[in-house]
């Protein structure tokens, strides 16, 4: 499929070239010696050579604002009288997160490809119910993962180069997300049964339609959501039926886990950077925190968990109670996740996730 | 009874309603000798879509839909004619297949000191290329996000893309400040001027400025990196660098083949986007092997082996412009819009030939 | 008989796990590990494609752990067995199961780490687990 060379690689003379004596004109080298800094020797280290590694002089400066409109790559010299791009995204505490270029290797290091490294083999014929129910929470998870790409990849194409880490790292990210979406559609359709119904939608929407910025999709899509479905994934991992299913949920797991990390680690810079972020941040909670309750009164999603956590309808009471737990999970750590950054959630804090905490299967803090 | 309404009327706690609405039913995708591919889910009504799309809540395709979700809508590319491609699901399987990585599977242990000389065109055509290669990553993350999911294959495709794009960001940085060097000049011609890569409103428009004519021109410097290479751990950088170019040149010249055989009536049009790429991308500054620009002085020097051989990598520059040239129009050939260049309407030939000879 | 988990059994294991092609293929984990069991505790440090170094340490050190995984010395007997004789769940199912889970930590973003590079983790355990049997 792909465009094969037409011969191997010639050599110039092969390649018929021009006659010898053919005029050529004098070059003008005036590129030659305009580096800002020469003498930049980086060698690779027990993790080869990672770009974190070459943010060494002045090719690690990062300004906490990116004023180049071009595509500059940091550290080069600029040319002058390059008409500007206008990158949106071009304030540091908009986007950073120091663990970014590291979490880019890790995640090229630590990549796999659904088709061939799922035991595709290992599932088999599940009841009528708990496949109806395996597929309804894939569909939705699959939907997510659309939410999560189409976010993305709107915002990454804004930030300005200033910050290549970060938005390499983004370029993860949504790869991660195209590969979630396609193995839970594969799961799906694998096993005798189809596509559920698709989710409602209004966290989807939320998350597509923040306005405030970069930082507030990160909240929504990365934390609030995100944490959701880290959860939802170690539940599935836990009562996954077959070997299959166990690496899909393990797999997406490392993956969510660096989407979170680059989350957290960017709310931290950013409130840690900026008056009244966290203030600002609490805000966005409050409003967010509500569509989510307000989706998840939706018995669509809760009903599937139950019962492939309950393994069939029979065991929905036993499934609504997992369902429950794994609530209380989420919202346990979402709190102490939101404590840590210095981000308020005693006030206004939605009672139906306040319930959670209080179901009997609860966790107690730890 | 459905065995929905059996199920329901089992567990009366939750109501189970939704387990009677969904897609079609008793699908078996089977894994063959690649595993479980893109194209072996692509059964039934999961298959191929519909020539238009009416997914404004981004719901997976073949899903069943609510009236009352969410639209997320907004999306600009909602026409299959407008995106697709055949056997894109094999690109995007192949792309999964053959990640690799710029900090262990390029041995940069291998480079050593350079001349002077060699080493300033080395940084400076890396610059070049980490340069351009943001150009090929930010684009196609746009149209990605205003793209309905019903099109998902031609937008995995394009994800992978942007992952290849980083990567290749990464590598020529990693290149440039690898062996006593350093990052050098900008080339500026990255920037939004009309008719660049950047400012087309129509994907096929960008996608015959990027795909078919940009990357076309890279990658035939990608696949020479034999002769600009000066070890094994440039030699590497630049046939890892060919290989994930040649998918992306190739989701280019799919999608116009399938506009050739779908879209007559966008014949026209789609020729003017190719008068365009011609004379923007194969005659302008974005060309490493275009005339009298930094990166092409860079690049003559590494072809000659050093300044003092100027003049010789020049003329093996000129033979590189010309097989990219060729390579263009076997290209646009394979594509079904040949036509042009029996017909008079491209310039291309007799503009290299004068530029050839200037 | 299943041998205790201990600073010979992880010294053992981290040998054999650095001379294995598929554990490098998992990928890079860089991650400061602690294992707790009961009184008793363990580092154990990973940096890049390898287990770095494994030792001894006091309970209070591992506060300067990324997270530790707690079981009774009992309960990590149980899981090596189960684990070698294909019985035992994950770490993340056995995370989900547990009361109050077995990975514990105060900082959000190194706890992650576990997440992040649990089929290391496991890999490293269930190596262990078949050269404690």
């Amino acid at each position: 499929m792909t465009d094969k060379p037409a011969s191997p690689a010639p050599t110039g003379a092969a390649d018929a070239p021009p006659s010898p004596t053919a005029q050529v004109s004098a070059p003008n080298l005036r590129w030659m010696g305009k580096s800002r800094q020469w003498g930049t020797r980086v060698k690779p280290g027990k993790h080869g050579l990672r770009l974190g590694d070459l943010n060494v002089g002045i090719y690690g400066e990062v300004p906490p604002v990116w004023t180049d409109q071009t595509r500059a790559p940091r550290g080069a010299m600029s040319r002058r009288g390059v008409p500007p791009l206008g990158y949106a995204v071009r304030d540091k505490v908009d986007l950073w997160a120091d663990s970014a270029a590291d979490m880019y290797e890790e995640a090229i290091q630590r990549r796999w490809a659904p088709a061939v490294d799922i035991p595709w083999e290992t599932v088999q014929p599940l009841p009528y119910d708990v496949e109806r129910a395996i597929c309804q929470v894939c569909t939705e998870l699959s939907q997510y993962a659309n939410a999560d790409v189409e976010s993305v990849t709107y915002w990454q194409s804004q930030m300005a180069y200033g910050y290549h880490e970060i938005k390499q790292f983004l370029a993860t990210v949504s790869f991660d997300a195209a590969r979630h979406m396609e193995v839970f559609r594969k799961r799906a359709l694998c096993n005798g049964g189809g596509l559920g119904l698709e989710g409602p939608g209004e966290v989807n929407r939320m998350i597509l339609e923040s306005r405030g910025g970069w930082t507030e999709a990160v909240l929504y899509l990365l934390v609030l959501r995100g944490l959701f479905t880290q959860t939802m994934y170690r539940y599935l991992e836990r009562y996954a039926h077959s070997d299959a299913e166990r690496t899909i949920f393990g797999r997406c797991l490392q993956d969510k886990a660096r989407h979170l990390t680059y989350g957290i680690d960017h709310l931290r810079y950013a409130v840690n950077h900026q008056d009244d972020q966290n203030l600002i941040l609490t805000q966005l909670c409050i409003i967010g925190e509500r569509v989510l309750v307000r989706e998840l009164k939706d018995t669509v999603l809760r009903g599937a968990l139950a019962i492939v956590f309950g393994d069939g309808v029979a065991g929905l009471d036993a499934g609504l109670r997992i369902v429950d737990r794994m609530m209380s999970d989420y919202v346990t750590r979402y709190l102490a996740t939101m404590k840590w950054l210095g981000v308020e959630r005693t006030t206004l804090f939605p009672e139906e996730l306040t319930a959670y905490l209080k179901t009997p299967n609860a966790r107690s803090a730890s | 009874m459905s065995e929905a309404e059996v199920l329901q009327q089992a567990g009366p706690t939750l109501d189970l309603s939704w387990m009677d609405r969904h897609g079609e039913w008793g699908i078996h995708a089977a894994a063959g000798k690649q595993g479980l591919t893109l194209a072996d889910i692509q059964i039934g009504s999961y298959g191929e879509p519909a020539e238009r799309s009416d997914n404004q809540t981004g719901r997976p395709r073949g899903a069943a839909a609510r009236a009352n979700a969410y639209r997320i809508g907004g999306y600009a590319v909602m026409t299959k004619s407008e995106i697709w491609l055949d056997n894109a699901s094999f690109l995007y399987e192949e792309a999964l297949q053959r990640q690799w990585s710029s900090a262990t599977d390029v041995p940069w242990h291998m480079i050593k000191p350079l001349p002077d000389d060699i080493e300033q065109a080395q940084c400076q055509l890396a610059t070049f290329f980490t340069e351009v290669e943001f150009v090929a990553g930010d684009v196609p993350a746009r149209w990605i996000a205003s793209t309905t999911p019903d099109y998902f294959e031609p937008r995995q495709c394009l994800l992978a893309q942007v992952m290849d794009e980083s990567r290749h960001m990464d590598v020529f940085r990693k290149r440039a400040l690898a062996n006593g060097g350093g990052l050098m000049q900008t080339s500026g011609g990255t920037a939004g001027v009309v008719g660049s890569i950047d400012l087309a409103r129509d994907f096929t428009e960008m996608s015959s400025r990027l795909h078919i004519s940009g990357e076309g021109a890279v990658l035939t410097m990608f696949r020479m990196g034999e002769l600009m290479a000066y070890n094994e751990a440039e030699k590497a950088m630049y046939r890892l660098c060919a290989q994930d170019e040649a998918r992306h040149v190739a989701f280019g010249v799919m999608h116009m083949r399938y506009m050739s055989e779908t879209a007559p009536q966008r014949r026209e049009e789609i020729q003017c986007y190719l008068d365009e790429a011609e004379r923007q991308i194969l005659a302008g500054s974005q060309n490493p092997a275009g005339t009298q620009t930094d990166s092409s002085e860079a690049l003559a020097i590494l072809l000659g082996g050093g300044k003092d051989k100027y003049d010789e990598g020049v003329r093996q520059l000129i033979a590189i412009r010309k097989r990219q040239v060729q390579e263009y129009i076997k290209r646009v050939r394979s594509t079904g819009f040949g036509d042009r260049f029996d017909n008079g309407r491209s310039q291309l030939v007799k503009t290299f030939d004068h530029h050839a000879a200037a | 008989m299943t041998a205790p988990i201990g600073l010979a059994l992880l010294e053992r294991t981290r040998t054999a796990v650095n001379a294995d092609a598929e554990f490098r293929r998992l990928g890079t984990c860089d991650a400061r590990v602690g294992i707790k069991a009961g009184d008793d505790a363990f580092i154990v440090d990973f940096v890049a494609f390898e287990c770095a170094a494994v030792a001894a340490i006091d309970l209070d050190s591992l506060r300067d752990a990324d997270f530790y995984l707690d079981l009774t010395p009992e309960s990590w007997k149980t899981y090596l067995a189960g684990r070698a004789s294909g019985t035992a769940p994950s770490l993340v199912s056995l995370d989900v199961d547990s009361p109050n889970g077995i990975v514990k930590g105060s900082d959000p973003l190194k706890v992650l780490k576990f997440e992040r590079y649990h089929l290391t983790l496991q890999s490293f355990l269930d190596r262990g687990a078949r050269l404690a049997a």
